[in-house]
């Protein structure tokens, strides 16, 4: 039974990385349509809009990207057979605990991006929360899931 | 009655009372309003040149009102099976509905003062799915022996399953099953409360319910004041003078006024005779004057306890009981909050408690030292907030005519009462602590009214710890804990108290059943 806190794969990062460039792209994209239009209209109030929205998205992209070290360096899950414990952040910390008798089931995803880095992103789901681990590798998963369903099981027969 | 002896047998296939046409026409009318309006009038067009065509549009829609909602009646049938409810319905989508019957999460029945005669009620089967639609099988006019019927089989299905199938998960062991299940449901109830008219005036005296009217209407009142332009409202002051503000004081204390006696009115109207009876572990309300509302449910899924205290109620020293349920139904919101108390002074609460729903020992909750850095936080935050709100609102009106002034007064004086105050309500209101092995407690405070939860340790779905390095080194944290209510998740948070008491709950959330 594992019981170390662990850290999220490396790769993690490189899908974090490429999370914020698309999200940068995505706000810059509706920066220079504003821009765009101000620009051949010869409207200031669009101009100045679409200047600002890029500057928003520079700056989002920097922010995510200098972060995304920080973000791995303190985002650790633990899981014992009793309960599965998240931690983030360092300046603002985050403690998350889900007794495994609680979880009702286990969801794994992966989109393109994660399937890109092979990894896959897992929800454990209570009766009024869902709790994410951002990517792990799918053995890790696949594991993770198995463990948590069977200790899941237990727990409720002991109730 | 069925309920001793083997399982019983499926009853057959049965229609609803006659009655429930009249329940379905009214429901055809409510879902096709808008098409059949449109049509007549759309079809007024034709009037003058095709008297005739327009006659048979209306001819048509006539039919329609009237034929589907008999479609809708044959269609309809229901069976009680060995296992579940198993309703049938729909003309051109064939609708099957299997609810299992340990899967039944509380029963509501409610009854039109006109079909008590006729002992005819409607029944709201809920499950704890999810579902948009409201209950998961609703009854409209069928036999109250029904419920009766279906209570059996339901506590035959149970002892069948072991009742840990219940909502597997949510089962709670804190809150003892009734040892006396398999029992009749004649019994006579353990305990039974009945609200006096005193006491229901009191209540709906000190709701704040027509204040939650009252912003709405303001809502509706600013967007109207987009539309009149400022100089004309000036100069209507202008023209009206003195006598003018007098006239419009006057007006806005009258709509306060009227909306506050509307909601007496409405209040005691729902909470007519609120009764209260505890049998076999079974909660049941009933409440209503017009249409009696019957709402039954396990002890066993309560899943937690809320003591609310709204402001005028907190001056008179007296409180609301409800409990937090698990329901699927997103429309109605007091499914997820079920009023078991309306009125009770505030040294009865532990009695009460102790009477109808638990040991939850309310006398140990241990009044708790409020810290100075928990009001200079929250009044920090919510300061803030304020600051922005007044510097956007005062800006935006900036040469600040007569009107703006004004505006601006309001505005300032809304900011500090929705505000600055319930920052301050908040910081002094905000504890938690642990009762004992199964219960925790905490108290937070919403605009004006001080909420109280007793939670049980087995209800608390995960819990999260917040912490900022700069509130770890003056040893401050904020705690949150997840419950099931209703349909979803409810947050119970405490912000900004000492890390002590947060870690003592932490440490008792993971201890070793």
């Amino acid at each position: 039974m594992e019981n170390e806190t662990e850290q999220l794969p490396r790769q993690i990062t490189h899908f974090w990385q490429l999370t914020a460039v698309v999200t940068a792209i995505i706000i810059g994209a509706v920066g220079g349509g504003s821009l765009a239009i101000g620009l051949s209209n010869n409207l200031s109030f669009f101009t100045v809009c679409g200047w600002l929205i890029i500057g928003i998205a520079l700056v989002t992209l920097i922010a995510m990207l200098v972060l995304v070290p920080y973000r791995w360096r303190f985002w650790t899950y633990r899981i014992s057979d009793r309960d599965v414990e998240l931690h983030k952040g360092y300046f603002f910390r985050k403690q998350i605990v889900i007794p495994i008798a609680r979880v009702q089931n286990v969801q794994l995803d992966q989109g393109p991006f994660l399937r890109w880095q092979k990894l896959q992103e897992i929800a454990i789901v209570t009766a009024a929360t869902s709790h994410k681990i951002d990517g792990v590798s799918p053995e890790t998963a696949e594991q993770l899931k198995e463990l948590i369903m069977k200790l899941a099981k237990e727990a409720r027969n002991d109730l | 009655m069925t309920s001793n002896g083997g399982s019983p047998k499926p009853t057959p296939a049965r229609h609803l009372h006659a009655i429930a046409l009249v329940g379905f026409f009214i429901e055809t009318l409510r879902e096709w309003i808008v098409p059949i309006a449109g049509g007549v009038i759309g079809s007024l067009a034709l009037y003058r040149k095709h008297p005739l065509l327009f006659a048979t549009v209306i001819a048509i829609l006539v039919v329609f009102a009237l034929v589907w909602p008999v479609l809708k009646y044959f269609t309809f049938t229901y069976q009680l099976l060995d296992q579940e409810i198993y309703v049938k319905h729909g003309l051109i989508f064939r609708k099957q509905n299997h609810v299992p019957y340990d899967r039944i999460q509380n029963v509501a029945v409610k009854q039109w003062f006109f079909l008590k005669p006729f002992d005819l009620v409607t029944l709201e089967v809920e499950t704890a799915g999810h579902s948009d639609e409201g209950p998961e099988v609703t009854l409209i006019a069928v036999p109250l022996s029904l419920r009766d019927e279906l209570s059996s089989r339901r506590r035959l299905a149970n002892i069948a399953e072991g009742e840990t199938a219940a909502v597997s998960g949510l089962v709670n062991g804190a809150l003892p099953e009734s040892q006396s299940e398999t029992n009749n449901t004649a019994n006579k109830p353990t305990a039974v409360y009945e609200i006096s008219t005193k006491d229901l005036l009191k209540f709906a005296a000190t709701s704040p319910a027509f204040l939650t009217a009252l912003l709405a209407i303001m809502a509706v009142y600013g967007r109207l004041q987009k539309l009149i332009s400022e100089q004309l409202l000036d100069m209507a002051i202008k023209d009206l003078g003195q006598a003018g503000w007098v006239v419009i004081v006057l007006g806005m204390l009258a709509v306060v006024l009227v909306l506050y006696l509307g909601s007496i009115v409405v209040i005691v109207i729902q909470y007519y005779r609120f009764t209260l009876s505890l049998s076999d572990g079974q909660l049941m309300t009933v409440r209503g004057l017009f249409q009696r509302n019957t709402v039954t449910l396990a002890q066993s899924r309560i899943q937690a306890v809320r003591v609310s205290q709204p402001l005028l109620r907190s001056w008179l020293h007296m409180a609301t009981i409800k409990l937090i349920v698990v329901s699927n139904s997103k429309k109605e919101k007091d499914t997820e909050n079920v009023v078991i108390m309306p009125l009770i002074a505030e040294d009865d609460v532990d009695g009460f408690l102790q009477r109808f729903v638990t040991d939850i020992s309310v006398d140990q909750v241990r009044p708790s030292r409020q810290s100075g850095r928990t009001l200079y936080y929250q009044l920090r935050n919510f300061g803030l907030v304020a600051l922005g709100i007044v510097l956007a609102i005062t800006g935006m009106t900036f040469p600040w005519p007569r009107v703006a002034v004004i505006a601006d007064g309001i505005t300032i004086v809304l900011v500090v009462l929705l505000l600055i105050i319930p920052a301050y309500l908040t910081a002094r209101r905000t504890q938690v602590q642990v009762l004992n092995d199964h219960f925790a407690f905490a108290q937070t405070n919403f605009l004006f009214t001080r909420e109280q939860y007793y939670v049980p340790r087995q209800n608390v779905q995960s819990l999260l710890v917040k912490q900022s390095k700069w509130l770890q080194q003056r040893h401050f944290a904020s705690l949150t804990l997840n419950v099931r209510a209703g349909s979803e998740g409810r947050k119970v948070t405490v912000r900004y108290l000492p890390d002590e008491a947060i870690y003592s709950v932490y440490d008792w959330y993971r201890q070793v059943d």
